[in-house]
């Protein structure tokens, strides 16, 4: 019938930290807690490992609408499909991420499709990709069922004739 | 009071725990790559003008991600968390996995898009590269540098809930709960488990105003630890919590959830004895063993009480 004392008692040369040791332990517990807090309030994502929590953080209006993005590309056969993040490893967020530096210059587009043909380098090459986004109008926080689609940003190859 | 203090950071843990942690560490490393985010293999194939490098990425000599650098990374990874996981020496081992997964994290995130989820989970990493070699189901050796350690990663895991609402408050104001988030949400990533709910706008209203008090109250979770079976079952909600928010949106926060493994008292579980006790049991219900001295005072139970 051990009493916990006496499991102590019995101990690898971890067991006790000392008054020294504690100060330390418990300043670098404040530190992680003060940075993470920081970043919380005043950082942005540049921070990492430090950054704010942001997942779902932004608010939607219950009357306005919610958009969905894609990317999609037409290829030298002329056939249109959808680019996935397992057709060209960028995640749908990562091109949301750099969004306004596509459509400010829709040229950046062509890194997409390299993408696409190194991941697929035996599939037909493309020569256009599009940056989509369906709407879906909400109402007091109810779908409509009205949707539209925007192309916010297109990049055609030069030369290219589709 | 200061005795509350001591008990929050320096509660003695068994080393057992410490053992089980660093399995289930490297079983996530193994597991994640393939099945949970498969994208960043794949970020091997990404032109270097889509990186856009984090203030780390920018501050450390380190060199934009390309085919073989992501390559390397994954089998630098994969081949250090072995060890980790087997308890060979896991802490050399452990540095090793550190880094190369903080690496890892870095080719994650480095292409306009960061997650959080697995902030805990390198707090995890970081304090078992400095945890001593332990075998599975030792409950004799407790350590209070352990014990700190599991409490850095546990003050980050209630971190990734409390401040998150925080974030909230901050880029979507104070008024989040009442907007139309979790709608736009199921839009996004509903699935048969939620796609209905939204015909029920009201209710996910007041889902997302229970999301707010949920993680601001995530806390309790900490201050709670002298009472170990108040603190198991808070644990077993937030399981559960995360089971639905998987079955609404397949999001899992997987690392966090491995992470958060070393809340329970995991230096319980004993492979070995399980198997002795099972191959006994076969035998003949005459020879199964007696269970190992179940009156024994419970350490986690009674330490800080």
């Amino acid at each position: 019938m051990a009493h916990p004392c006496h499991t102590l008692a019995v101990d690898t040369q971890y067991a006790k930290v000392r008054p020294a040791g504690r100060a330390v332990r418990i300043t670098i517990s404040m530190v992680v807690l003060a940075l993470v807090t920081a970043t919380t309030f005043w950082g942005g994502d540049d921070f990492f490992p430090f950054a704010p929590f942001k997942m779902y953080s932004f608010s939607k209006e219950l009357d306005g609408w919610a958009g969905s993005t894609r990317v999609e590309a037409v290829n030298e056969e002329g056939e249109r499909f959808s680019l996935t993040e397992a057709a060209t490893g960028f995640r749908r967020a990562e091109l949301e991420g750099q969004k306004s530096r596509f459509v400010e210059d829709p040229t950046l587009l062509e890194y997409i499709a390299q993408a696409y043909e190194n991941t697929n380098p035996d599939k037909p090459e493309i020569v256009t990709v599009e940056i989509i986004e369906r709407r879906y109008r909400l109402e007091d926080g109810h779908q409509t069922g009205e949707v539209t689609e925007i192309v916010e940003a297109t990049y055609t190859r030069e030369g290219a004739d589709a | 009071m200061t005795r509350y203090v001591n008990g929050f950071f320096f509660t003695p843990v068994a080393l057992g725990r410490v053992a089980a942690m660093r399995f289930l560490a490297g079983l996530f490393v193994w597991i994640e790559w393939w099945a949970y985010k498969p994208f960043i293999i794949q970020h091997r194939f990404l032109p270097e003008d889509l990186y856009q490098p984090l203030l780390v990425g920018r501050l450390l000599p380190i060199p934009a991600p390309n085919y073989w650098i992501v390559t390397g990374t994954l089998v630098v990874m994969l081949a250090a968390a072995l060890p980790v996981m087997f308890g060979y020496r896991p802490r050399l081992f452990g540095w090793i996995l550190f880094i190369a997964y903080f690496e890892w994290m870095l080719i994650y995130n480095s292409y306009g898009k960061v997650d959080h989820a697995s902030f805990g989970f390198m707090a995890l990493l970081l304090v078992l590269c400095m945890m001593p070699e332990a075998r599975w189901g030792d409950r004799e050796h407790l350590s209070e540098r352990v014990g700190w350690g599991f409490n850095l990663v546990q003050i980050a895991v209630v971190c990734t809930y409390f401040l998150s609402t925080w974030s909230k408050f901050r880029y979507g104001g104070f008024d989040w709960a009442n907007s139309g988030v979790f709608t736009w949400a199921i839009i996004r990533r509903g699935t048969v488990f939620s796609d209905w709910l939204l015909d029920f706008p009201e209710l996910l209203h007041a889902a997302q105003w229970g999301m707010v008090a949920f993680e601001l109250l995530t806390p309790l979770v900490l201050f709670v630890y002298p009472w170990k079976r108040l603190q198991y079952s808070i644990i077993a909600f937030f399981y559960a919590f995360h089971v639905a928010i998987f079955a609404a949106l397949t999001i899992s926060f997987l690392p966090h959830l491995f992470a958060m493994a070393c809340f329970l008292p995991l230096e319980r579980i004993d492979p070995k004895d399980l198997a002795r006790r099972a191959r006994a049991k076969l035998k003949g219900p005459k020879d199964i063993p007696p269970a190992r001295d179940r009156d024994e005072a419970d350490p986690e139970l009674t330490a800080a009480g």
